[in-house]
């Protein structure tokens, strides 16, 4: 129904705020690289922000109940 | 005298999980203080944890109260040093620091579009297959990293990092509910 699925901006933001949170694969060049991409359009920043927000909020969901 | 029973139960009632967080705040200042670097931001962190519990984007109760605040307090921190790190490197790029995603207090319309979407969330996560789950919630709500899901759960590396990407791939459909803010 929506672009989302073939937004290649926030596929991409996406992208980068799951490789971030992999601490150990995430090093120095991984990190210049995703700055690069920050600056070179606003636009990135922005679905970046909400990207970040979304895995946030999927860190909040609690646990599912155990049986 | 009819009443006491009705009493006592009161009495034994669940404490609220802001009771329990408040009664467990200086382990949850140290789960905080173990990710950001001064006290300061640790006193911060706590606090925006604790809003996020109290009128924040619950979605259900959660079996162990305070494991969950542990895990709320310590997303939140990682959250922190995230925009701390980028906000580092956009200075290693010579630029000035203010496009950036302010923090400041939310307004009720994005704390009500963050309820939809951790709501939708759950619900995503609540359709995959079990071990999915099982390895979503290891990263993403225990703080283990792929190499000790491996371990733990006796597979290989690739087949946790493909179950995380799986996850992470469901998720992703419920970044709408956060646009236009």
């Amino acid at each position: 129904m929506t672009q989302e699925q073939d937004d290649p901006i926030w596929s991409t933001a996406w992208q980068w705020v799951q490789r971030e949170y992999d601490h150990e694969g995430f090093d120095a060049r991984a990190r210049a690289e995703m700055t690069a991409w920050l600056l070179a359009d606003p636009l990135h920043r922005k679905a970046y922000d909400r990207a970040a927000r979304l895995w946030l909020l999927a860190g909040l969901v609690p646990p599912a109940a155990k049986e | 005298m009819m009443r006491e029973p009705i009493d006592s139960a009161l009495h034994l009632s669940e404490p609220t999980l802001a009771e329990v967080f408040i009664a467990n705040r200086a382990q949850l200042l140290r789960v905080a203080r173990r990710i950001v670097r001064t006290a300061e931001l640790a006193d911060d962190v706590v606090q925006d944890a604790y809003l996020k519990i109290t009128d924040g984007p619950c979605v259900r109760k959660a079996d162990r109260p305070i494991g969950y605040c542990c895990q709320v307090v310590r997303n939140v921190a990682l959250d922190c040093c995230r925009r701390h790190t980028v906000e580092a490197s956009y200075r290693t790029f010579d630029v000035d620091v203010e496009a950036l995603d302010v923090a400041g207090a939310p307004t009720p319309d994005r704390l009500m579009r963050e309820r939809q979407a951790i709501q939708a969330i759950d619900k995503v996560l609540a359709g995959l297959p079990a071990r999915t789950r099982l390895v979503f919630e290891l990263y993403r709500l225990e703080g283990l990293t792929q190499r000790d899901i491996a371990q733990r759960l006796g597979c290989a590396l690739g087949l946790v990092n493909g179950l995380i990407a799986e996850a992470a791939q469901a998720i992703k459909e419920c970044g709408r509910l956060l646009e236009d803010d």
